[in-house]
């Protein structure tokens, strides 16, 4: 049966079943040109709004980093430079089996790498070791990586890891100087001379696109390239720094190996007549490059641990002490300012009285009548507390009306208590406190104080200890604010409350021995060091100074330490001075300059619980003598 | 070659060209955006960059010649496949569910076969529902006219039928399929003339379903946020919206003539996700631009519309099978595509004959081969 017969005929278009198949095809056509029309929409009016956002996806823009400018002496050799180190980085998720991998092929603990490529501020971070970047970008897991061990990691090809190439620093030089030139973190400095000049050294960072290519390979194009850092010019003087740095190691391991505590020293050497620093060294120091190689948190903790000295600290400008006897000088322009005779004979007996209190010499030796300039030059205290007792009584002693405070001052204008304005991150002011911050003083703390005189110290274990704590604080909410004799007599002498770094003492002798210029101390060439002021000192006086003081090496204090010295072809002017601090060993200060005149160095030696000025210090201040003026030792 | 003219009363078989050749030119273009989409980073992993491409091309190959097959098929051996491949698709469907089936992407519709190839029962369970139900509500003889109303048990059995594929395609969860199924059957319902408004509720029946299946907790939260996404892709743009975001950027930055063919941005970074599969339009779009956009849409529309017009030269079955294949290719098309605009809600459904996928391939040519088909019966 032939299917073609049997078929009806079909009927016509009015036809409901064609009729719905119509519908459907118009629908079908509806639609297409609704999908058209939201095509062609949207590859013309929002096509602008697409392009941004693929630009978005598509590239990136990194930062192409400027090579750090370096750090050079003032004859060019480099202290800080710069070289190619090689670092691994994780670029993404990092499983067990590959950290393995690194671990093994770098020799990094697999404990290191997991601490490194936390991300601070997420739950598991060790700070000092976490990643402080934001998540999402590399982390560097293993900061210098030997060249073959580099290659050999970069061959493997392993997820999430890559082998980068970038500049970390390098100190070609034989001077340590980690305390002056500082550290870098992250790429920035942080201290020293890379934290201040920052901005000159960094340069001005590149930009690059990042742009996936063709083949879904990227392709980086710089588009801004970087500006390389400024060289940094310093005015140390890397043999000066050599030398320096030697003798106070030395001195410091000697003043231990005599008994005393010698927890750490300063030396600074600088032009006389400009401020320019020849050489600054602090002890303890440490190696500067575990910065690069990713300092490890026993490391870090031993870097900030008070028992090994803190040699993060750097003391010629942060670290305070009293001046001491390296004071006097300044208390005679004091006396000099008030009327006293420079030219007079004073008496120094073992000891004065004063509201029956006594106060001795050192070993309690007497002089008998002395010259200023003997006073200065053997370091005879009852002269000097007793000028210092003069003019607090001048001053109206306990109830002055209107003092004079010729000795603080003084003192401040000399630099005491200010900071000196060095190129240098973090620099301490120190102090010396007038009637007037007493006062102010007594005001905040006399509630605390007059409270523990009736509660007395009862968390202190030692029963003495606390009675005698609570007896001081009685008196101290009785009488606090007062400015007592005792106070005026003991900063007379450098003691008290007065503290000063060594870099402060430098500026202040300097002043002496340049005729009065208060100079700011540089270290970078370039630096804007204007002479801040003039001291308000007879040139007469400085002169006397300068004369007293060229005598302590001849037949003074610090004459034992300058034996055998050719003072005659360059006599060598220096204050001794023995800090003491309750409960601690004796500080060692010698405050110098050379050529006595016509100075072209200043040289201030400290060694923190070293013992006494010149037996500890001397030996430094004449090594660099010697380097400075080509004497055979 | 009008479309809505007069039916012919042509007797003998008529093969109609323009709709083969459309179909062609869509797997054409499909073979050729799949290369573009995966060469890079084949390439880039150390394997041959044709891997997509040549496969796809023998899915291609092998679609025509299921159609060819398909072509010269008797009628009375089609009403057999009908039962027996539509018990077939139900037992795939059944397999997927089991520890036989693979999961991608959350969804279970996979059988793994020797060869690294997988099966997609889902797919040929549409044509298989399709071909079903044009038989059923057509007089098995083919004899009826088109005018006649539907059989109540018919139109029934049609909706049990469907029901329990579109089930079982939930279950995988599989929601793209699952409507792109219901979509067809109620076309060939509308055209058998069942009454506009039973279909509008069966529309809705087909909603609560689907509300059903996500109040039960079969669609997953992510499902349904993909769902959602395309209402606002901004929303959530490192998520679900993201694959339509970047799809939008790729359309988006397409211009005129296209990028150029292996040369747009956004495919060759590998940005978009799934181009090769679902987001295929998104290639064209980005290296086509809005010529070859239109294109593809063009030779959609041109393929349905071909295929109404073979439906109206037909008797009733062929006719109803027609209608079916049609609407399967219009929802699924218009559905991938809306998504890939952002117009439409993301569903897992592959563009028919364009996008990469076997079982989608060679199941569409087969519907393909059953358009020419029917201008025959």
């Amino acid at each position: 049966m032939s299917q073609v017969a049997t078929r009806p005929p079909r009927a016509a278009a009015a036809n409901p079943a064609r009729q719905r198949l119509r519908l459907l095809a118009v629908i079908f056509l509806v639609v297409g040109l609704t999908l058209s029309t939201r095509l062609v929409w949207l590859q013309t009016s929002e096509s602008d709004r697409y392009a941004a956002a693929a630009q978005s996806v598509q590239s990136d823009v990194v930062e192409v980093p400027a090579p750090r400018g370096a750090i050079v002496d003032r004859d060019g050799e480099v202290l800080a430079g710069n070289r190619t180190a090689y670092m691994v980085v994780a670029t993404g998720e990092v499983d067990e089996a590959t950290l393995q991998r690194v671990s093994e092929m770098t020799d990094t603990p697999e404990a290191d790498l997991r601490a490194r490529l936390a991300v601070c501020g997420q739950p598991g971070a060790e700070p000092g070791r976490c990643f402080t970047g934001a998540p999402g970008e590399p982390i560097p897991i293993v900061p210098d990586l030997p060249i073959p061990e580099a290659l050999a990691l970069g061959d493997a090809d392993l997820t999430g890891i890559d082998v980068q190439r970038t500049a970390v620093r390098e100190y070609p030089s034989r001077v340590n100087a980690a305390g002056v030139l500082g550290y870098l973190a992250q790429g920035t400095g942080q201290s020293g001379l890379e934290g201040q000049y920052e901005q000159r050294l960094r340069g001005v960072p590149g930009e690059a696109r990042r742009q996936i290519g063709r083949d879904g390979a990227t392709k980086r194009v710089v588009t801004r390239q970087p500006i390389q850092g400024q060289t940094l010019r310093t005015t140390l003087d890397i043999p000066t720094q050599a030398v320096a740095e030697d003798a106070l190691r030395e001195a410091v391991l000697a003043a231990r190996s005599e008994g005393y505590r010698a927890v750490g020293g300063s030396v600074v050497v600088m032009e006389a007549g400009t401020g320019a620093i020849r050489a600054m060294a602090s002890y303890p120091t440490y190696n500067p490059n575990i910065w690069s190689q990713g300092v490890s948190q026993r490391q870090y903790a031993r870097l900030t641990d008070e028992s090994g000295g803190r040699p993060l600290v750097f003391r010629p400008t942060q670290a305070v002490a009293p001046p001491a006897s390296t004071f006097k000088p300044i208390t005679t322009v004091a006396a000099d300012n008030a009327g006293f005779d420079l030219n007079g004979i004073y008496d120094c007996p073992a000891y004065v009285v004063v509201g029956g209190r006594t106060f001795t010499n050192y070993q309690s030796r007497a002089y008998g009548p002395v010259s200023l300039s003997r006073a200065l030059s053997v370091s005879c205290d009852t002269v000097f507390y007793r000028f210092g007792y003069r003019m607090w009584k001048r001053d109206g002693g306990l109830t002055g009306d209107d003092p004079q405070e010729h000795v603080v001052r003084a003192a401040r204008d000399f630099g005491i208590g200010q900071t000196t304005g060095i190129d240098l991150l973090g620099e301490v002011a120190g102090g010396i406190p007038d009637r007037a911050d007493v006062q102010d003083e007594y005001d905040q703390r006399r509630d605390d104080y007059c409270r523990r005189a009736r509660t007395g110290y009862p968390e202190e274990p030692k029963k003495a200890r606390a009675a005698l704590l609570k007896r001081y604080a009685r008196d101290y909410c009785r009488t606090g604010y007062q400015y007592k004799a005792g106070d005026a007599m003991n900063t007379a002498i450098g003691q008290g409350r007065t503290l000063a770094t060594p870099v402060q003492m430098a500026v202040a002798y300097a002043a002496i021995a340049n005729g009065g210029k208060v100079v700011t101390p540089h270290l970078a060439q370039s630096a804007d060091a204007p002479v801040v002021r003039r001291v308000d000192a007879e040139p007469a006086a400085l002169a006397y100074i300068r004369r007293a003081l060229a005598s302590t090496t001849v037949d003074g204090t610090a004459s034992g330490a300058f034996a055998g010295f050719p003072l005659d072809r360059y006599p060598v002017a220096a204050k001794t001075g023995t800090a003491e601090v309750e409960g601690r060993q004796t500080t060692s200060w010698l405050a110098t300059f050379a050529p006595a005149e016509d100075a072209q160095y200043v040289v201030v030696v400290n060694v923190d619980e070293g013992g006494l000025g010149a037996a500890t210090s001397g030996p430094v201040a004449r090594a660099v003598y010697e380097h400075v003026f080509g004497v055979k030792p | 070659m009008a479309v809505l003219t007069e039916p012919r009363t042509a007797a003998r078989p008529r093969f109609d060209p323009w709709l083969a050749a459309s179909a062609v030119s869509l797997s054409v273009i499909g073979i050729a955006m799949v290369y573009s989409a995966t060469w890079a980073r084949l390439v880039a992993d150390g394997d041959p960059g044709g891997y997509f491409a040549v496969r796809q091309s023998l899915f291609v190959v092998l679609g025509v010649v299921a159609a060819g097959a398909v072509y010269r098929l008797q009628r009375p051996v089609l009403m057999t496949l009908a039962g027996a491949g539509y018990a077939l698709s139900v037992l795939g469907l059944l397999a997927v569910l089991t520890p036989l089936g693979t999961t991608v992407n959350g969804t279970r519709a996979w059988l793994t076969l020797p060869g690294g190839f997988t099966l997609q029962p889902a797919e040929f369970a549409k044509l298989f529902v399709i071909l079903l139900a044009a038989l059923w509500l057509s007089d098995r003889r083919g004899l009826r006219s088109m005018d006649a109303p539907p059989e109540p048990g018919a139109v029934l059995g049609v909706l049990a039928t469907t029901g329990v594929v579109a089930g079982l395609l939930l279950l995988q969860p599989d929601l793209g399929s699952a409507l792109v199924t219901c979509a067809a059957v109620l076309g060939v319902l509308f055209v058998a003339g069942v009454r506009p408004r039973l279909l509008v509720l069966l529309g809705l029946a087909g909603a609560a379903a689907a509300a059903a299946a996500y109040l039960l907790g079969l669609l997953d939260a992510y499902q349904v946020a993909r769902f959602t996404a395309f209402l606002d892709p901004q929303a959530d743009p490192q998520g679900v919206g993201y694959n339509v975001q970047q799809a939008l950027i790729a359309i988006g930055t397409g211009g005129l003539a296209g990028q150029g063919l292996l040369e747009g941005p956004h495919t060759q970074g590998a940005f978009v996700p799934y181009q090769y599969t679902d987001f295929i339009f998104s290639a064209v779009g980005e290296e086509l631009g809005t010529l070859g956009g239109l294109l593809v849409i063009g030779l959609l529309v041109a393929l349905l519309v071909r295929g109404v017009a073979a439906a109206g030269r037909c008797d009733r079955f062929g006719a109803l099978l027609a209608a079916g294949i049609v609407c399967w290719f219009a929802a699924q098309g218009f559905e991938n595509i809306g998504m890939n605009l952002g117009l439409l809600p993301v569903t897992g459904v592959p563009l028919p004959l364009v996008s990469y996928g076997g079982s989608s391939v060679i199941a569409a040519w087969a519907g393909v081969g059953l358009l020419l088909r029917v201008s025959r019966l």
